[in-house]
């Protein structure tokens, strides 16, 4: 029998002739198959002799167990045949009938080649940290822009690139970590620190708008089209952090990773709303007349805006 | 009503016709009692006004009052009383007498503006303070009678000093201590005659009176008007007020003062009290020039509020290190800086409703924004704010906050037009 362990992206990791009989399989050093794989158990499966069958595979009471392919239904206990795959953790378990003919040949992941899946996540990931980026910047170029006459757009996108690459730093920083000592005992906590994490970035992100403007409700703060650009690129963010550790659909993480930003968007929007109601001297944030980021002149006389002024009386009867 | 009227004109006529003091017989025109004798005469003319809550029928403000009239008028500051204009369903108004019995009482008329009220209540007493005014000299000693602190009537002598210059109110200047509980209370003269009524301290002996010609003229007003609505009467009173001063103001250019680079509406009128301050910060980049008028005798209306004359904050800031970026930041957090500077209780007021537009000033463009809230219980009065940042200049920038306080809708338009065309860049 032969048994090959790939990873999700079916990339061949072992290719390994089994020829007697039980062979253990973990992440412990003391099985015949050591699993690199932190979602997998330190002794995981068992495969036993079977008469009539290549073997018996049995989960020797794994913690995140072991799933038969395509269906993913968890199994105990099983008899293998020729053709069959298991997932355990993030790495995949074949067994091949020896009787078969030559191997196929397959792209080895330190190759130096990527495969189709990893280049469309790598390019998806770099798309939505250049939107959110390009989204970002220009809601703040736009509320900013309109604080004073004379800011230039240019200006405003060279400030927030800095937003923008020490969020990534930050954030690639915390993905490193986790991955690295997270173990899958521990998977609660790794969720845990992994929101955590991501939310933390918020902190940075104030520390540099504090540092580059002085107070903490400079420009992008008093903008609610930049407060919700920010909660955007949080959910992105989340999103991205779902993927690696997840194999659910794309859009049960999407609904995941937009839930936290969400509430933290409307009540936002809510605080906004009060304020606004209540009492405001923030100008509107959005001048239809005007392109975000200009040099802004007068467009009305002062008559005009008295006269303006009357509708007011209307309003104020409620 | 008509008896009520009657009795009051009739007082009237005898009052103006004899000298003050007159209906005690010890007393005669140009007799210097001193505050020994003021004391003995007039202390029985004294009472303390309470309002009280009425469900636990404890006292909620006290003040002083005098009777004026043998029905049992008295006369009392309005801001003793103001809680029942306001509230009077939940406060009852009582007044005590020398001998300490509790007498109902109601209010006849006030005013509002001269912090003064008059009352009904059902006193019968020989002893009357006359609210006939007669020409006092500046150094003159004068006594006052009240009832500092709850403590029983008091008399306190002092010093006639004038009229207080440059105030939009005219009040006597006192130098006396007058204390809380003494408000509304009677200032007489060393012959008897009434010189004003307590209204306000600033400690240290500068003490505040109503001069004695307002009170004849409420005793008046209150003649010829009969019954009235009190919150009408409240509105009707702070609309003609503002008429006046914001018509006066606005029949001629504002005048005007230099903050920065910028020439500015300021000291829209002598009453309003102007200064300055500046500063540089290195560590920020940037420096500031800081001027602001305000009113510091403003009108008492209820507990939660008062009005005075229309105040103005400018900020001009200018930094020729900071980037453009960091100085418009600069601009939009100090605009920030003055949200909510309105106070007020929302039951009275209707949230701010506002309008904001990039305007072609008067030699400056300025982004503007217009806001203004209704008094829902002062019909026809409403609060204006004005807000503008200049938009001429990439290190330097003038802020303006304007506020004006129950103005009728007309002109609080009037004003935000006033001060939009006064504001101009000075030339260099």
């Amino acid at each position: 029998m032969i048994i090959e362990v790939r990873d999700t992206e079916k990339n061949l990791r072992e290719r390994r002739r089994v020829t007697s009989l039980p062979v253990a399989v973990g992440r412990s050093f003391a099985n015949d198959i050591i699993v690199d794989d932190c979602y997998v158990c330190p002794e995981h499966l068992r495969i036993e002799p079977l008469d009539g069958h290549l073997g018996l595979l049995k989960d020797v009471s794994s913690i995140n167990g072991s799933y038969l392919l395509p269906e993913e239904e968890r199994v105990t206990s099983l008899p293998i045949r020729g053709e069959m795959s298991v997932r355990i953790g993030e790495t995949v378990i074949s067994f091949i009938d020896e009787e078969q003919g030559v191997a196929p040949t397959v792209l080895h992941r330190n190759s130096g080649m990527r495969s189709k899946a990893q280049r469309s996540e790598r390019a998806s990931f770099a798309l939505t940290a250049f939107t959110c980026y390009v989204l970002f910047a220009t809601a703040v170029a736009h509320s900013t822009g309109r604080a004073h006459s004379t800011v230039t757009s240019g200006k405003v996108l060279i400030s927030v690139g800095l937003y923008s690459v020490i969020a990534i730093c930050v954030w690639c920083s915390i993905w490193a970590i986790i991955t690295r000592f997270a173990m899958h005992r521990f998977f609660f906590w790794a969720h845990v620190s992994r929101a955590t994490g991501v939310m933390a970035l918020g902190v940075p992100m104030q520390f540099v708008s504090e540092w580059f403007t002085f107070n903490s409700n400079g420009g992008l703060a008093s903008s609610a089209v930049g407060q919700s650009v920010m909660f955007v690129w949080f959910a992105a963010l989340i999103y991205c952090q779902l993927r690696v550790f997840s194999r659910r659909s794309r859009g049960a993480l999407l609904l995941r990773a937009s839930i936290l930003p969400a509430i933290a968007l409307l009540t936002y929007a809510g605080f906004e709303y009060e304020a606004a109601d209540t009492f405001s001297t923030t100008l509107p944030l959005v001048d239809e007349t005007k392109p975000p980021g200009l040099r802004f002149q007068g467009s009305e006389s002062i008559e005009s805006f008295i006269a303006k002024s009357g509708e007011l009386r209307l309003e104020l009867q409620e | 009503m008509f008896i009520f009227r009657f009795a009051l004109m009739l007082l009237l006529l005898v009052l103006r016709a004899l000298p003050a003091g007159a209906e005690t017989p010890a007393a005669t025109k140009e007799q210097h009692i001193g505050s020994r004798g003021v004391f003995e005469k007039y202390v029985p003319a004294t009472v303390q006004v309470r309002v009280v809550e009425r469900v636990s029928n404890t006292k909620s403000s006290i003040g002083s009052g005098f009777l004026i009239s043998p029905d049992g008028k008295v006369v009392t500051n309005y801001h003793v009383i103001s809680e029942i204009v306001f509230d009077g369903g939940h406060y009852d108004l009582e007044v005590v007498d020398r001998e300490g019995k509790t007498h109902p009482a109601e209010i006849v008329s006030f005013d509002l503006i001269h912090d003064l009220a008059l009352l009904q209540t059902d006193i019968a007493s020989k002893t009357l303070v006359a609210p006939t005014c007669s020409e006092i000299h500046q150094g003159e000693h004068l006594f006052s009678l009240g009832n500092p602190h709850d403590l029983g009537t008091s008399v306190v002598e002092g010093i006639y000093n004038g009229l207080i210059a440059d105030s939009t109110l005219e009040h006597i200047h006192f130098t006396g201590s007058i204390n809380e509980g003494m408000s509304g209370g009677p200032t007489l003269t060393a012959k008897g005659q009434l010189a004003g009524v307590n209204v306000s301290s600033s400690g240290d002996q500068v003490s505040f009176l109503v001069p004695c010609k307002f009170v004849a003229a409420l005793v008046m007003r209150a003649v010829e008007a009969g019954k009235v609505d009190l919150l009408k009467l409240a509105a009707a009173q702070l609309l003609e007020h503002q008429e006046r001063t914001i018509g006066d103001l606005l029949k001629f250019k504002l005048p005007t003062a230099t903050v920065g680079s910028y020439t500015v509406p300021s000291q829209l009128n002598p009453g309003l009290k102007c200064w300055s301050k500046s500063e540089t910060r290195p560590a920020e980049k940037y420096s500031y020039l800081h001027h602001s008028c305000s009113d510091e005798n403003e009108i008492f209306v209820n507990q939660e509020l008062s009005v005075g004359a229309p105040s103005l904050h400018y900020m001009n800031l200018s930094s020729a290190e900071a980037n453009q970026f960091q100085f418009a930041s600069l601009v939009e957090d100090t605009l920030g800086s003055y949200r909510r500077m309105e106070s007020g209780v929302e039951d009275d007021f209707t949230k701010f409703r506002c309008i904001s537009k990039f305007i072609r000033g008067n030699g400056t463009d300025v982004r503007a924004q217009v806001c203004l809230r209704r008094y829902r219980r002062l019909e026809g009065l409403y609060d204006l704010v004005l807000v503008t940042n200049s938009l001429d200049s990439a290190d330097s920038a003038l802020i303006g906050y304007f506020s004006g306080h129950a103005l009728s809708f007309e002109n609080a338009q009037k004003l935000a037009r006033a001060l939009l065309n006064g504001i101009s860049r000075s030339s260099v």
